[in-house]
């Protein structure tokens, strides 16, 4: 038979169980405890979100020092690498009398001088002037005061020399 | 007994703090309780399922009435948490295996040839799934004058909508109801 009615309509709903007054009061009692302790509950130290940005803030400083210090090696390599080595020279050949050999050996290890290939400066006479020449030009007496101030013995300067 | 307050009263008291909030929290348990149970058994398999639901229901309640503004009746806008809930809790147990079923909610009667060969059990789960289907609002209104059995005026006060209106939603929700039905016992 075909039905008019809706098919609900012959479905009869059964009255559950439904639980009593005190399970709702109870059930209120549980929620409202459950609360207020959720409320009382004490934070983490890690989840409070002042540590987290004090922790992030620190960790941004530590970077940036790190950047800043690592920075500075390179810039005040790349102005020595400025300098030619025969500015170097001449610098130092200007001021040598103020150089302290001892303190500058000090900074010079002994491997490093072995393999770096030093140019020793070797004063060579210049071409354009004669020695002899240079030689006639100056005084007797400043010759004679010279040898007498390095206490030479003239005689003895004459047998070496064979005159 | 304490007489039950409206729901502005309520509202306002809860809001006061303190015991005056833990007194209205009380009094919307014990005068909502009843039916949100009943809503909700009306979707979830057994008691067990239901209390767990329930008691989630009323944690968010608690939780959230100070931001509620009252557009909506009270009851409607804790149905909706009610509905969202269950519906979340059974798509999180959809895999689980071995629960029990309560006792089913429906009696077949007599008279309707499709239904001469099913059982209440499978009914039952039938028409779980096609309330879930349902918009909220035709939901709510089958579920208190089928399961209720609330008469209009009642449900117009409770969800603050006009006898015409509720009427019409009840009379769409049957009509899904039927269809749906029919279609998962393959007629």
């Amino acid at each position: 038979m075909k039905e008019d009615k809706n098919i609900v309509d012959f479905l009869n709903p059964q009255k559950g169980n439904s639980p009593d007054a005190s399970y709702f009061e109870q059930l209120a009692k549980n929620v409202i405890l459950q609360e207020s302790m959720a409320k009382k509950r004490i934070t983490p130290f890690y989840k409070k979100p002042v540590v987290w940005l004090v922790a992030t803030a620190a960790s941004i400083v530590f970077i940036l020092l790190l950047n800043v210090k690592s920075t500075e090696g390179p810039v005040t390599l790349l102005a020595m690498n400025d300098i030619s080595t025969e500015e170097i020279r001449t610098y130092i050949d200007a001021n040598i009398d103020e150089f302290d050999t001892y303190l500058l050996s000090e900074f010079v290890s002994e491997e490093s001088v072995e393999e770096s290939k030093t140019d020793i400066i070797v004063e060579s006479p210049s071409s354009d002037t004669d020695p002899i020449k240079e030689l006639e030009e100056v005084d007797l007496d400043d010759i004679l005061d010279y040898l007498e101030l390095e206490e030479i013995d003239i005689e003895d300067l004459e047998d070496e020399l064979y005159i | 007994m304490i007489k039950h307050l409206d729901d502005k009263a309520i509202i306002k008291l809860f809001n006061q703090g303190g015991s005056a909030s833990n007194d209205a929290f009380t009094q919307i348990v014990t005068h909502y309780g009843p039916i949100l149970y009943n809503q909700i058994r009306a979707l979830a398999k057994n008691h067990e399922w239901t209390n767990d639901i329930l008691q989630n229901v009323f944690v968010k309640v608690f939780q959230n009435l100070s931001t509620f503004k009252g557009d909506a009746a009270l009851y409607t806008w804790m149905y909706r948490i009610a509905r969202n809930e269950s519906l979340n809790f059974l798509e999180k147990e959809k895999r689980r295996t071995g629960v029990d079923i309560d006792a089913p909610l429906l009696e077949i009667l007599a008279g309707h040839d499709v239904l001469d060969a099913t059982t209440p059990e499978l009914i039952s789960n039938i028409l779980q799934e096609a309330i879930a289907t349902l918009p909220e609002k035709q939901a709510a209104v089958f579920q208190l004058k089928y399961f209720e059995d609330l008469k209009y005026k009642e449900i117009s006060q409770k969800l603050n909508t006009s006898e015409g209106a509720l009427k019409a939603n009840f009379h769409h929700a049957k009509q899904k109801i039927e269809k749906f039905i029919l279609t998962r016992l393959n007629h």
